[in-house]
């Protein structure tokens, strides 16, 4: 059995403009040591899930489905019992590392926080073990910091910061929310590189958030397509890169920067996002697909798998001769662009 | 952090001087002359320009300021009243208790009250006691607090008869010319006081604070400490109180700062002889040593409080005290 | 740097700092769409609502309402009357007294003071002067904060520094003793002026001196409406266009200000009316015999013991007024700040 197993997840605000379908019928596994990748584009309830998996979302909120922990429903779990799980066994890193730490606490502080707060570690213990962690995440002359407070650190510190009290105690899943935005070419690199000894040393879960494919192409097991709240696409990371089914991933690779003969040129998927408060009928992708058919617009595509691929989802009409010459042809414009 | 407290005393010093500048050009140019009316009944000219001469209001504005600058500087006096030449230094003495007692009972009171409904409120928006309570705080902000004063001595002070309607009573023990005294006294002819005193800004206080707290829990931070698994209330103590009380305590020190330079009407209603009351005689009076004396005192009150928040603020708050 | 935030002096605290109001559709021009939706969010408001008509209604009838009432009545608010008074206190409400020269009247609510002046018509009368002072010192303190503020928003650095340290130090000020002091002495002085007879005895005086302590908080406000509005691209489109400041001020900043100041105006009404009653509760507001709720509440106290009613009616009076500008305040702000960043 896998370590986590969301059925079905949806999540639902209800706020004065009425209600916002955050995350809309969400289903995925992770298994013990793997990755699984989610991408899509700005709102399409990328964090949301992940904060609703931890319980951790604000305002009024209607959560339905299930999200099961090493077997326990972590949804219906009474939040005292929550506590034990949250920053222990599974333990996350925020999209914004300004605004995540506590200003008027010091970052040793914080740090000892994750650490006590689930063992009986003095408080020299706790301070090691923090300190151990800047250094792992390679906060120059660490020692020195444990006293400095947030603002006294830059937007990428505060990011290993925060990396470093999600790793603290060697989490069995760790949910990266964009955990590598702030940061330099080498850092990112250090900080996967520190995810990957994580998953290796103790065979942690990990979802990451990114919308960088690249890294995803590298690290990911797995992906989850999002657009809209709804998955468009999911599976094994090479089925979803290598035989795309949904034309919504065909522009998220075709949106990838190309090394073309004068420079680099971006082919952004044309319009924006829908709103979730009344997301467009049929298929949620047809306004801005450039393949949209009459029945796009009103029928719903259901998730189905891809024939003879029993892991690989999609929801789109399209013919399947269709979806698989266009994936085709994105493959190989995708491997001129790199040869 | 030197140099910040070094700066803030330097301002508080020009505010200082401002202020003073500023009341002795008012009543300066105030069209009264206290000459004629320290001189008594239907004065001869020549009268009212020896009383003039003595009280120093013959002299132009600006010897008249910078005497009273070197008095209060060197000799630490505020000068003697025009109406009865008593020292303005000891009516304000003997007035301050009596507004330190209502105002510092009275902030209590309202901190007593505004800290829990506050809190609670913040925590369970659109519930009862949150309802009741914001409701409860419109009508303690539209009440008028001399009206307030007067229904409280009404239905306490006059058809219940547990609390006296006026006067004050000296904490440490009955001084002359007065028939109480001592901690019981003084404490049951303060209780309506306190409780009038406290009405508006205990309503004021439960909305701030409710705000505040309200806001503190969407923070990003307050995320974190729940998904390091923080109980609710290690998460209310640890992370939320304390970011959403800096500007809560920015505000009280500014709010007794100010009453303590004359909580004026309800000492009036109350007949409380505080600050305020003797404010307002001497604007009544239009005796200009007793207006700048309290006004000054009024002045360093809330400048000093200013100055003691400021450092306080930056003491509790890395982010100034680093900065 | 802890900061001070005071409106009047009568009323601590007050919503701590601003944010950006709401931008209708964010372009140069508030967009029409955002007024509708302000309206159709007001609408759904029921104590807003209801606040508003209470509003119109005491308008009404403090400007229509007082002459008519006192042509029903056959005597005026300042009017002694004989039989308004009984063993020394005032008589309850609804009392047919005599009236003096053989004649009868009715004293609907009782009469006011030792004098058997009717209450039920000083109130009346009372509240067209809390209006009046309370409106027109709003008027004059939003616009000198207005003014003050987008100047200081808008040129920062030097004028900035200037009007934001002026603030401060008007702060320093034990305010409410000084407006106190102005009105005994300077407000004493102008208490005849009436503007040609348009305003009665006081009204003029009690507006510049109330006016002048209503300006900080607003202008504190918009200055940080504008602070945030100045690196909008739409003002610096403008800049470009070659607008001068002034007319970028007055129609690509003011458009966007028109909801914080029609909000915190209603907001400052109710204030100011809490403040006409203290200052004439203290006996430096309207001059006597004219009736206003502060002078009401003040003769109360002599007798509030033996004729509570003399002081239940200003008191509701002046807390029902208050709370409907309050509410009707609040209603606004949700309207045209649906984002709550106020
Ligand atoms: N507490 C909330 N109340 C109401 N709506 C919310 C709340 N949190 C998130 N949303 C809405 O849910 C949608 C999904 O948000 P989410 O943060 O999951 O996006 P995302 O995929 O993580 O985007 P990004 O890549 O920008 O981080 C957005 O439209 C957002 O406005
Ligand atoms: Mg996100």
């Amino acid at each position: 059995m896998a370590l986590l197993e969301v059925r079905d997840l949806t999540t639902h605000f209800s706020t004065d403009d009425g209600v916002v379908r955050a995350v809309d019928g969400v289903s995925f596994e992770v298994e013990k040591g793997k990755t699984l990748a989610i991408v899509g584009e700005s709102g399409s309830g990328k964090s949301v899930t992940c904060l609703t998996i931890m319980g951790l979302n604000t305002g009024k909120v209607q959560t339905s489905g299930e999200a099961l922990f090493d077997g326990t429903d972590l949804i219906l779990l009474p939040k005292r019992e929550l506590r034990e799980y949250r920053g222990k066994r599974i333990s996350m890193i925020f999209q914004d590392p300004m605004t995540s730490l506590n200003p008027v606490h010091s970052i040793g502080r914080q740090l000892r926080e994750a650490v006590t707060l689930h063992e009986g570690a003095t408080k020299a213990q706790a301070n090691s073990r923090a300190l151990e962690m800047l250094r792992a995440v390679r906060i120059p002359r660490a020692e020195t910091r444990l006293d400095d407070y947030p603002h006294q650190f830059s937007g990428g510190m505060r990011q290993r910061v925060m990396i470093a009290m999600a790793l603290i105690n060697n989490p069995d899943l760790l949910i990266a929310d964009e955990p590598t935005t702030a940061l330099d070419v080498t850092t990112q690199a250090q900080i996967l590189r520190l995810m990957n000894e994580l998953q290796r040393d103790f065979g942690s879960a990990i979802i990451l958030i990114t919308h960088d494919l690249g890294v995803v192409a590298e690290t990911a097991d797995d992906v989850l397509v999002m657009y809209a709240a709804k998955p468009a696409e999911q599976g094994a990371c090479d089925d979803v890169f290598y035989r795309p089914h949904h034309p919504y991933t065909w522009g998220l690779m075709r949106s990838l920067p190309h090394l073309t003969a004068v420079g680099a040129e971006l082919n952004p998927i044309p319009g924006t996002p829908p709103s979730l408060l009344n997301p467009p009928s049929g298929c949620r992708f047809h306004v801005r697909c450039p393949y949209a058919m009459e029945i796009c617009r009103t029928v719903e595509p259901p998730l189905e798998p891809a024939p003879g691929d029993s892991h690989h989802l999609a929801a789109c009409h399209l013919e399947e001769a269709v979806k698989q010459r266009e994936a085709e042809q994105i493959v190989s414009e995708m491997m001129a662009d790199t040869a | 952090m030197i140099r910040y407290i070094f700066r803030r005393l330097l301002w508080a010093i020009v505010l200082f001087l401002a202020v003073t500048i500023v009341t002795y050009v008012i009543f300066y140019l105030i069209p009264v002359d206290p000459a004629r009316l320290a001189a008594g009944r239907n004065p001869t000219p020549q009268e009212v320009k020896n009383v003039a001469h003595y009280l120093g209001t013959d002299k132009p504005v600006y010897y008249q300021y910078g005497l009273f600058l070197k008095r209060l500087v060197i000799d630490h006096s505020l000068g003697y009243s025009f109406a009865n030449r008593q020292s303005v230094n000891s009516a304000i003495f003997a007035a301050a208790p009596v507004t330190i007692s209502l105002v510092l009972g009275g902030a209590i009171l309202w901190m007593f009250i505004a800290l829990p409904v506050g809190i609670y409120s913040a925590l369970h928006p659109r519930s009862r006691l949150d309802r009741v309570a914001m409701a409860s705080v419109l009508v303690g902000i539209s009440a008028h607090p001399v009206w307030i004063g007067l229904m409280l001595s009404y239905i306490f002070g006059f058809r219940l008869e547990l609390f006296p309607i006026q006067g004050y009573c000296n904490l440490k023990g009955s001084i002359a010319g007065q028939s109480c005294g001592g901690p019981i006294d003084w404490l049951y002819h303060m209780v309506l006081p306190w409780l009038t005193f406290a009405v508006l800004y205990a309503a004021f206080y439960v909305r701030m604070i409710r705000t505040n707290v309200m806001e503190t829990l969407n923070e990003d931070y307050v995320r974190t400490a729940r998904a390091k698994g923080a109980s609710e209330i290690r998460v209310m103590v640890q992370h939320v109180i304390r970011n959403a009380m800096l500007p809560v305590v920015t505000m009280l020190g500014m709010d007794i700062a100010i009453a303590l330079g004359g909580a004026v009407l309800t000492e009036t209603v109350f007949g409380l002889p505080g600050l305020g009351k003797l404010a307002i005689t001497g604007i009544s009076t239009f005796d200009l040593p007793i207006i700048v004396g309290t006004v000054v005192f009024a002045s360093v009150m809330v400048i000093s409080f200013n100055l003691l928040v400021d450092i306080l603020y930056a003491w509790v708050d890395p982010r100034i005290r680093l900065a | 740097m802890a900061t001070q935030q005071r409106s009047t002096p009568l009323v601590p605290g007050a919503a701590a700092g601003a944010a950006d109001f709401a931008e209708g559709g964010g372009g140069g021009v508030v967009a029409r769409g955002y007024w509708e939706q302000a309206w159709r969010r007001f609408k759904r408001d029921r104590l807003a609502i209801v606040s508003g008509v209470f509003v119109v209604f005491l308008g009404l009838a403090a400007f229509i309402g007082a002459p008519l009432a006192q042509h029903w009545l056959g005597h005026g608010p300042n009017d002694l009357i004989k039989g308004g008074v009984d063993n020394f206190v005032p008589v309850g409400p609804w009392s047919h007294v005599d009236a003096g020269q053989g004649h009868r009247t009715l004293l609907v609510l009782g009469s006011s003071d030792l004098l058997g002046r009717d209450e039920f018509l000083r109130l009346l009368y009372g509240a067209r002067v809390s209006l009046e002072v309370a409106i027109l010192a709003t008027i004059l303190g939003v616009s000198m904060g207005v003014a003050l503020g987008t100047i200081a928003g808008f040129y920062g650095g030097f004028v900035d520094t200037i009007v934001s340290r002026l603030t401060e130090i008007v702060m320093a000020f034990p305010l409410l003793l000084f407006a106190i002091a102005l009105a005994a002495t300077v407000g004493d002085r102008l208490n005849s002026y009436t503007m040609f007879g348009i305003f009665q005895h006081g009204i003029v005086s009690l507006t510049l001196v109330i006016g002048l302590f209503s300006w900080f908080y607003p202008a504190r406000i918009v200055r940080a409406q504008v602070l945030s509005l100045r690196e909008k691209e739409f003002v610096e489109a403008a800049r470009m266009v070659g607008n001068s400041n002034l007319r970028i001020m007055r129609s690509h900043l003011l458009p966007h200000l028109v909801g914080v100041i029609i909000v915190y105006s209603t907001l400052t009404v109710a204030t100011n009316i809490l403040f006409e009653a203290a200052l004439s509760y203290l006996g430096v507001g309207l001059p006597l015999p004219d009736a206003s709720w502060g002078n009401l509440l003040s003769e109360a106290v002599q007798f509030y013991t033996l004729q509570p009613w003399v002081m239940l009616f200003p008191g509701l009076a002046i807390l029902f007024t208050t709370l409907a500008f309050n509410l009707l305040g609040d209603g606004l702000r949700d309207a045209l700040d649906p984002r709550g960043s106020l």
